[in-house]
């Protein structure tokens, strides 16, 4: 399904390639056959904007799907997603607070104006988690409880905040910033890609080590504590690389909703909750998921782009509701 | 190599739960411990479990402080049944056995295997090996979880001292597995393996336990050894006072039982 889903993203589009042509020019950009002939604009239109389009919905939508997975199993909830940890709130105002000011930031940084509103989503997404986890912990312990309800106030806080830069902003920041909150692919680059890459899959990587000690951790804190996990220092893991995680991805295509929280309940009631297993199959279903948003978002209303966001949910939420309603038995009570 | 509990104290939310409690278990024996709700029975496996520490006082293995020891070593020293689970995923029921093999590390070995293979025989869980914990009802869970730790404390080093705290092991369980589980204690005792329960059942208690505790103004105290035959009618009055009840004492051949007395109308 991965597969058909990045070879339809390919070919399909405001321009659409032929299999054929697709082969060739991959063939030729890994060095297969050596065509030194100018570059055509499928050529361009693949190795510009489809690939690192594609690469970066595969890596985004794996990695937030995984974070989902973890942090629902952190949580002991099964509506828990990455939203709740304050990280995703954090990196909105963060790229809003970019947008409002890019005028100002442009006079003092060199760098292109995208990535310094990344930077910012990034810092502000890790900041509110950290504090959010700060305020939860208490003798080195953090409460799961508190950070779920610090996370919703932080949620209500920021959305605020949000709200009033939007209040005060110019027609043009108000477009900036609402195309922003719903998701975008589409200004995808390769340092964007090599940037999002090494965090999201190195953070993918540690949160599936920590998988067997997550399935152990589900039975409850204290069997838990029994069974020899250092409950604790695997709160603090789980954290870190999900923050780390979610906070890029949202940085560079913005708060992406329902991957995370869809992903995980499909995958869980297809396969059961094993983290060992779940994982993985909430990396790769959540590749798919969103790189067919995106396929949709480009290809629905050619010339011009959905947003993504609006895709997501519009897939998401009735696959999540079908879901639920068919095999519902074997996750819940 | 002795469990030991010394002078335990500890408040909650402004309450004493524990003051200067005390209990010590050696390696094979039975303890149980005895007391009405509320009085802290739970709080005191808690801590003797190390999952909360207490205000004063310290509990040891042999002449180890246990906060000191690691915690996957701990695991592998003594394991836990709780009172109750608090699980919001529905692993299979084989698949929970198998965390039991956690401070083992990630592989399943042949053996292992074996080991869960004849704990689901022991606990006739055979048939709901693949089905949702969640599903099941509330004895058969708890047979789950008695299986469980029973996995965990089996694969530790046939050598090294092992302890099984149980919080009412029997709560949900009929008296066809009640017997089940007494039998399966005494086997454990047997292979020098010390056992600290709560129990509820006084009966049960007499029948398994080589030492009974009970509860008894936030002390623990050393309330009956064997033979209990003898002792018992001498200690009633404290079990009296502890439950606020009278009790009869019943003798059947060697026998001794207990019952609750209700001709004042009290109980």
């Amino acid at each position: 399904m991965l597969i058909a889903s990045l070879v339809a993203n390919l070919s399909i589009g405001a321009v659409n390639i032929e299999i054929n042509e697709i082969i060739s020019i991959l063939a030729k950009n890994i060095g297969i056959t050596k065509d030194s002939s100018v570059l055509t604009t499928n050529e361009i239109v693949l190795n510009s904007i489809r690939i690192p389009r594609i690469l970066m919905g595969v890596i985004v939508g794996g990695s937030l799907a995984v974070c989902g997975c973890c942090l629902q199993a952190l949580f002991r909830n099964p509506l828990a997603d990455p939203g709740l940890i304050g990280v995703s709130a954090g990196a909105s105002l963060g790229a809003v607070i970019g947008i409002y000011f890019n005028t100002f930031l442009m006079k003092i940084g060199s760098i292109q104006a995208s990535l310094m509103i990344s930077f910012l989503a990034f810092i502000f997404g890790i900041t509110i988690s950290l504090l959010i986890f700060k305020i939860s912990t208490k003798d080195g312990k953090p409460s799961v409880a508190k950070m779920l309800l610090c996370g919703i106030a932080a949620n209500s806080l920021i959305g605020a905040i949000i709200a009033f830069f939007t209040y005060m902003s110019s027609d043009s920041k108000l477009r900036s910033i609402a195309m922003w909150g719903m998701g975008n692919l589409g200004e995808s680059t390769w340092e964007k890609i090599l940037i999002c890459s090494l965090v999201c899959i190195t953070c993918c990587v540690m949160l599936l080590k920590q998988a067997r000690l997550l399935n152990v951790f589900l039975l409850g804190e204290s069997e838990a504590f029994n069974l020899g996990i250092k409950i604790e220092k695997l709160k603090k893991k789980i954290i870190i690389y999900t923050s780390l995680c979610v906070a890029v991805c949202v940085s560079f295509v913005g708060p992406i909703g329902f991957i995370g929280l869809v992903v995980p309940h499909g995958v869980r009631i297809l396969i059961g909750p094993n983290l060992k297993s779940l994982i993985p199959f909430c990396f790769i279903l959540g590749s798919i998921l969103l790189t067919s948003a995106d396929l949709a978002s480009r290809t629905i209303s050619i010339p011009s782009e959905i947003p993504i966001g609006i895709i997501t949910s519009i897939i998401g939420a009735p696959v999540f509701v079908y879901l639920l309603i068919r095999e519902q038995d074997k996750v819940f009570r | 190599m002795t469990y030991k509990a010394t002078n335990i104290s500890f408040s909650y939310a402004g309450k004493k739960i524990l003051d200067k409690a005390s209990l010590q278990i050696q390696p094979g024996e039975i303890v149980t411990i005895l007391g009405p709700n509320g009085c802290g029975k739970t709080t005191l496996i808690k801590i003797l479990s190390t999952e909360i520490k207490p205000d004063l006082g310290d509990v040891r293995i042999g002449d180890k402080k246990i906060n000191k020891i690691k915690s996957t070593k701990l695991a592998k020293m003594r394991s836990v049944v709780s009172q109750k689970t608090n699980m919001s995923f529905g692993f299979s029921v084989s698949e929970i056995i198998e965390m039991g093999m956690n401070p083992y590390g990630q592989k399943i070995t042949k053996e292992s295997s074996g080991e869960i293979s004849r704990v689901l025989k022991d606990y006739e869980l055979e048939k709901f090996k693949n089905k949702n914990y969640l599903k099941l009802s509330a004895g058969e869970q708890q047979r789950v979880n008695i299986a469980r730790s029973i996995v965990q404390l089996n694969q530790a080093d046939t050598n090294q001292a092992k302890y099984l705290l149980m919080d009412e092991p029997t709560s949900s369980l009929d008296v066809h597995f009640q017997v089940k589980l007494a039998k399966n204690l005494k086997q454990l005792s047997n292979k020098n393996v010390g056992i600290g329960l709560v129990l509820h059942d006084i009966n049960m208690a007499l029948s398994i336990s080589d030492r009974i505790v009970l509860f008894s103004s936030k002390k623990t105290v050393e309330f009956l050894e064997k033979p209990f035959e003898e002792k018992l009618p001498v200690s009633l009055s404290m079990l009296e006072q502890a439950f606020k009840s009278k009790f009869e004492v019943i003798r059947n051949q060697e026998k001794v039982f207990v019952t609750p007395s209700f001709k004042d109308g009290r109980s």
